[in-house]
């Protein structure tokens, strides 16, 4: 065996009685954690705590043991290099992580594995509800994810602590002191990072959100960072950081076991490669602008449904008008007529030449409205149609109410996608100069089940293709020919593969779904519930209503956008976007992935710009060099944004009931907003002089 | 080839303010015993961690076996046997294992030779360290350093905490046995009488610098102990160089001078000293006369 090995045999066996105990420990805590009475404490939240405690554990005796009992002459006077004595303690300590962390999400897996309550069927588990939330549970995502991805991801986070952990072994002679040193270090970390996090500029958030965001259910960045080539790098960076600064410090401590000349060298060509990383993506990223006012606005007194641009014009659709904008000039949009929709409450425009077409709703129907804008100073209702009654369902929560979910026109077709008792039904309408003729139901989708409950999920169309997502495929119909639609591909956009796990949890809320039942995690959350938090359970369940069930599905594919060969797909896991290639509709090809919380506001990705709705504003990002986006710039109705949480639980947002919907459309050098019952119009950022342009 | 082991010049090492190894200079020919006598604090552990690259000196050079410490210092680990001064080894381990574990450090590892001395000291290779005596462990410790047949064997304070009659056995018996095989040891001690018995050379050192080295006899003739009648009326003699004590009483007194010679003798006559006798001392004695400050030594 060769030195190394012997050393490493020796470290094993004084860290095994470390690891054994912590591993089940561990183990323990996963299994008790992963219950549902403790969902607040997710088991995210615990891993953390587990790869901190674990890290120290696993670091703290690196040196300081030797220190401490008098060894380290016995081991250094070997003829082993010191880096190698190092990385080999290093190393053994590393497993022994891995080995805890695999412990604990063990314990979670095995506890999912059947069924998630392997405690509580014990029956000797106490504690009943301590605070009760059906919103999102992590079951799913880790099972999709899988066990050694989960492990992995977990044990390279733990990478920094554990890093630190060492090097404050090497600073000190006794384990306790090395671990208590190291918690406060770490507590002290934390305490930084959070002030710099809520109160430092928007670029130390943004590194540190970069190099230390962590868990599973967060934004996809952590999934990217753990598996990503290009976040590497900024990983790297810290890591350079920390062993270099571990290596010099340890030497020093090793009574200046190489020359003091060294530790300088090594201490700064780390911080060194770390600040060059930094200040390459800052200076070749645009710094994040403040905020910027519109040229030209036009306020609404009632709620904005929607907006179409045509030539010089603008068309708003407003709760039960329509109204023409002209906006040749930008600074100054000016309403040039106003239309009534006869009482409808109308919900999505569509144009075709000179007409538009509305989705809308009236006495317990829904159908639709057409107006001609032949003449845009005297544009006039034409033509209304009602198509669905709107019918109670099984249950108050499945209120059979038909939901638009596409809305869109090509040649003379009109199409829309309706989700009703639970299907997707695909509408397409034969547009005359006189009016609408319904033509016929296209197509039927059972599989729809689970979007029934999710607002944000919508179908788009463009051109004679219509996009959709339903589970974790990708569908694209053909409408070309409007008497025979058919698929033209279903696409899976999994970023892990398949899970069995997962299809049986799908499989399950069907079912249920099918014969009526209350999901099973709702109805667990209801069970244990008990008459003290009924209440609180009832409050929920209408606050959320029918997103409660939204919460309780699996998670597929979320929403979509799509823009010329281009498709956008949320997808939650891990949460991120995937992109598309759809130029060959027949066989759409993943092409790339972008760490993205929320598709709905996403409206376009253009290069290396990208513009969302956050708020009431409108949000700019550019790319950076790691491959995340970074804001750029807030373009807003004032100068100050106030990002307003939604309703609480116990509350309701007074100005739910006036709040229109928010978009924008990016066309020539203009966004052209609805934001908070404005019409808003912004010169593009992307015009501005910026280094973007020079590296698209 | 280089003649001498360890050669060092002009090696200082700062621990802060303080100044633990102060412009020493040291040759230990090959193929010796040298003792490295000096008082607790004298500075002997910081040079010897500093030869084994265990310190960085802050200025001087040193060099054993003609290699420098500091950058071939693993070259120079697997020529060197090396018993720290505390001696603690990873107790959990048997004696079996941590000879095993040692020994994969070294491509030079002489497992008879290493399982002649187990059975020569009467270990059992089945207990653990931890259960061994100090002496054991002194052993054990010896059988280590000597597993990879180092050319030069580096022992600090290999005797204290031993018992009379296992410092004897172990000093003696197991430095003849490296020196019969023409290597060299090295050894720091402050018990002058086992140096004594074993060592060819000595180098004494105080306060970080060195007082004097060279054979022991030489060490010891450095030093005598000279029998002095005073004349009546006189009864303290002055600027004797050298004189480090003074016994005795009434007429008679028994002067230990350093480096003792006619020029000492001239002065002690001069004064109306009659030189009774002149005499050989100890190495102990001798070690005393070098590290005592030569004030506040009147008769």
């Amino acid at each position: 065996m060769s030195p190394i090995g012997a050393l490493f045999w020796k470290e094993a066996r004084e860290s095994a009685y470390k690891v054994y105990a912590c591993a089940g420990l561990a183990m323990i805590v996963g299994l008790v954690f992963s219950q549902w009475e403790f969902a607040p404490a997710d088991v995210n939240v615990v891993s953390h705590a587990v790869g901190l405690f674990g890290a120290v554990l696993m670091g703290m005796d690196a040196i300081a043991r030797e220190r401490s009992r008098n060894t380290l002459p016995f081991l250094l006077c070997r003829p082993l290099a010191l880096w190698k004595t190092l990385l080999t303690k290093f190393l053994v300590g590393a497993v022994g992580l891995l080995v805890v962390l695999a412990s604990y999400w063990g314990g979670v897996f095995i506890d999912m594995a059947i069924d998630g309550n392997f405690i509580d069927k014990l029956g000797f588990f106490p504690p009943r509800s301590l605070i009760l939330w059906p919103g999102w549970q992590p079951d799913e995502i880790l099972a999709d994810v899988g066990y050694g991805r989960t492990v992995l991801l977990w044990f390279l986070a733990s990478m920094i602590p554990y890093a630190l952990s060492v090097l404050v072994s090497t600073l000190t002679n006794h384990p306790l002191k090395a671990a208590v040193t190291c918690l406060i270090a770490a507590w002290v970390a934390y305490v930084c990072i959070m002030i710099a996090w809520n109160w430092g500029p928007p670029i130390v958030a943004f590194y540190f959100s970069l190099l230390f965001s962590i868990g599973v259910h967060d934004h996809a960045g952590i999934l990217r960072k753990a598996f990503d080539a290009s976040l590497l790098i900024a990983r790297g960076a810290v890591a350079v950081l920390v062993a270099g600064g571990i290596l010099a410090l340890s030497c020093r401590v090793f009574s200046e076991q190489l020359r003091r000349r060294f530790q300088w060298v090594l201490g700064g060509i780390a911080l060194i490669c770390a600040v060059v990383l930094i200040g390459m993506d800052h200076v070749r990223s645009p710094h994040p602008h403040p905020h910027s006012g519109p040229l030209g606005r036009l306020p609404y007194q009632t709620r904005v449904m929607d907006m179409a641009l045509k030539d010089d014009l603008a068309v708003v659709l407003l709760d039960r008008e329509l109204s023409v904008v002209d906006v040749s000039d930008v600074s100054a949009p000016v309403q040039i007529s106003r239309v009534s929709g006869g009482g409808w409450r109308l919900e999505r425009l569509a144009l075709s030449g000179s007409r538009a077409y509305v989705w809308g709703r009236f006495r317990g129907s829904a159908g639709v409205v057409s107006f001609d804008l032949s003449k845009p100073d005297r544009a006039r209702l034409q033509a209304k149609m009602r198509l669905h009654p709107i019918e109670k369902g099984p249950t108050p929560l499945l209120k059979r109410v038909p939901r638009l979910v596409g809305w869109g026109v090509w040649e003379n077709h009109l199409y829309a996608g309706l989700i009703r008792d639970e299907f997707l039904e695909m509408h397409s309408f034969d547009v005359h100069e006189d009016g609408l003729l319904q033509q016929i139901q296209i197509l039927t989708l059972e599989e729809a089940a689970k979007h029934a409950w999710d607002d944000e999920w919508a179908m788009q169309f463009a051109g004679p293709r219509a996009f959709l997502t339903l589970g974790h495929d990708l569908l694209i119909l053909d409408l070309a020919d409007s008497g025979r639609p058919s698929i033209l591909s279903r696409t899976p956009l999994r970023r892990f593969g398949r899970s069995v796990r997962y299809e049986t949890m799908v499989q399950k809320f069907h079912r249920q779904l099918a014969s009526g039942e209350v999901p099973e995690r709702l109805s667990r959350i209801q069970e244990k519930a008990g008459p003290m938090f009924a209440r609180v359970f009832e409050r929920m369940m209408q606050f959320h209503g029918k997103h409660a069930y939204a919460h309780a599905a699996p998670p597929g594919l979320g929403p979509l956008a799509v823009e010329e060969d281009r498709a956008y797909v949320e997808r939650p896991l891990p949460r991120e976007i995937a992109v598309v290639d759809i130029s060959d509709p027949r066989k759409p090809v993943e092409v790339d992935y972008l760490p993205w919380t929320r598709l709905p506001t996403l409206m376009k990705i253009e290069g290396k710009s990208a513009y969302a709705l956050r708020g009431e504003s409108v949000q700019t990002y550019s790319k950076t060099v790691y491959g995340a986006y970074k804001r750029r710039e807030t373009l807003g109705l004032n100068r100050r944004i106030a990002y307003r949480l939604g309703p609480g639980i116990f509350g309701s947002d007074p100005r739910g009931a006036v709040r229109g919907r928010d978009m924008f459309i990016l066309k020539d050098d203009y966004i052209y907003a609805l934001l908070n019952n404005h019409l808003a119009i912004f010169e593009n950022p992307r015009m501005q002089k910026t280094h973007l342009n020079e590296h698209d | 080839m280089n003649d001498s082991a360890i050669t060092i010049e002009g090696l200082t090492h700062r621990f802060g303010k303080l100044t633990a190894v102060d412009d020493l200079r040291l040759e230990v020919p090959a193929g010796t015993v040298c003792g490295f006598l000096g008082r607790n604090g004298a500075g002997k552990t910081t040079t010897i961690q500093i030869l084994m690259n265990l310190l960085r000196p802050t200025a001087g050079r040193a060099e054993v076996l003609g290699l420098d410490p500091a950058s071939d210092f693993l070259a120079l680990r697997r020529q060197v046997g090396y018993v720290a001064e505390n001696r603690v080894m990873y107790g959990w381990m048997k004696v079996r294992e941590l000879v095993w574990f040692t020994g994969q450090f070294y491509e030079t590892w002489n497992q008879d030779r290493v399982n002649g001395l187990i059975e020569r000291f009467g270990l059992d290779p089945e207990q653990k360290v931890k259960h061994l005596s100090r002496g054991m462990n002194a052993q054990l410790a010896l059988t280590l350093a000597l597993g990879h047949v180092p050319r030069l064997l580096v022992l600090d304070e290999p005797a204290s905490g031993l018992d009379v009659v296992v410092r004897r056995d172990f000093l003696e018996s197991i430095i003849g046995l490296i020196q019969e095989e023409g290597r060299t040891v090295f050894l720091s001690s402050h018990l002058v009488h086992e140096v004594e018995r074993v060592a060819d050379r000595v180098a004494i050192i105080e306060k970080g610098r060195l007082v004097t080295d060279g054979t022991v006899d030489d060490v010891k003739g450095s030093v005598k102990r000279v029998s002095v009648r005073l004349p009546d009326g006189v009864d303290r003699l002055t600027d004797i160089d050298g004189l480090r004590q003074v016994k005795g009483e009434g007429p008679r007194r028994l002067l230990t001078v350093l480096g003792y010679g006619e020029e000492q003798a001239a002065r002690i006559q001069a004064q109306g000293g009659h030189i009774e006798d002149v005499m050989d001392v100890g190495l102990e004695e001798a070690f005393v006369a070098h590290v005592q400050p030569e004030s506040g030594v009147q008769p």
